[in-house]
């Protein structure tokens, strides 16, 4: 495990936002930043569901090829939108302050 | 002039030499409802680059943090003086029993990310892969991510005061609440934890402990 005692992380406090900066000159960007977060959550919502139904075994094998298939292709989408409007894959995973990040789900 | 809020601490703590503040500003402290609150004086924050006055923000954090327990506020909070002390005052109650719970206690991070995620996307992103092995793929993504999380935290949980996981599609963070005494010591078990190699884990700290915070609030 790497250490990083001095070096804040990439996420070095919750205290530092990574907010949406809409500006007229990025009203575009930061539009294109909100929508394809909400579909990548939706996405991977549905990519969770889809194992834990792969792994009760209630899903045939053609249904797990058309599912996997189907969320691959959207996810691939989404990377091919956000490049786009010179958004990251991690640029997606909106800060909601309090709240933890969009894409991050909690387990205590 | 607005000020800058850095976070809020018990008074019984000392910061001997408070640290010089965003865009080198000092940083000042005031008593409100028995609190120490911690703010500089900035007319403005458009000068300095973002990242740069980030860093020093953080850098004042870990400085009190050094010396004392914090809840810190997040970046930019820019207060008139009468909104620090209505601010305060009417957390008062919450932040004093926070601080009661988490006294000597800090957090500790360990990120754990999947090495060859972009090697996957691309697959992915060019349809090299059906959809069967894509979702198993990700099924096997999280179970690892999920039993590397399980080592590190069996290896220091006599330490271990208390455990929040969040996790991504390919990244799972851990933040793990212990006595800043163990540090050192939570560090090193860390550092021995034997994880799959297709994983990366680092640790980073000590944070304040505000995943805790947040979590109490929900």
């Amino acid at each position: 495990m790497t250490d990083h005692a001095d070096q804040p992380s990439k996420d070095p406090s919750p205290a530092i936002p990574d907010r949406i900066n809409c500006t007229p000159e990025n009203v575009e960007q930061g539009l294109a930043r909100l929508v394809l977060s909400l579909i990548e959550l939706i996405r991977q919502l549905l990519e969770r569901q889809a194992i834990r139904r792969m792994e009760g075994g209630s899903l045939s094998e053609e249904q797990v090829e058309q599912m996997g298939e189907a969320l691959m292709k959207l996810e691939a989408k989404i990377h091919e939108l956000a490049a786009n409007f010179n958004l990251t894959p991690g640029d997606l995973n909106l800060d909601l302050g309090p709240l933890g990040h969009l894409l991050d789900s909690n387990k205590r | 002039m607005p000020l800058l809020l850095y976070g809020v601490t018990e008074v019984r703590g000392n910061v001997l030499d408070l640290p010089t503040g965003v865009g080198g500003a000092q940083v000042q402290r005031i008593e409100v409802s028995g609190l120490s609150c911690f703010y500089s004086l900035n007319s403005t924050l458009s000068g300095i680059p973002p990242r740069e006055s980030a860093l020093q923000f953080h850098g004042v954090l870990q400085a009190i943090l050094s010396a004392q327990d914090i809840i810190p506020f997040r970046f930019p909070t820019l207060v008139t003086d009468a909104e620090l002390q209505s601010q305060v005052q009417e957390h008062a109650a919450e932040y004093h029993e926070w601080l009661a719970r988490i006294r000597g206690r800090v957090q500790m991070e360990m990120r754990i990310e999947y090495r060859d995620l972009e090697q996957d996307s691309a697959k992915a992103d060019a349809g090299e892969v059906s959809g069967t092995k894509y979702l198993r793929a990700r099924q096997k993504r999280l179970s690892m991510l999920e039993a590397a999380a399980g080592v590190l935290k069996s290896k220091a949980a006599d330490f271990i005061q208390g455990w929040r996981q969040r996790s991504s599609s390919d990244r799972l963070r851990c933040f793990a609440l212990v006595r800043r005494e163990v540090v050192a010591d939570f560090r090193h078990r860390m550092g021995s934890a034997e994880i799959s190699s297709a994983l990366t884990a680092r640790i980073s700290g000590p944070w304040p402990a505000m995943e805790f915070f947040r979590e109490d609030r929900k």
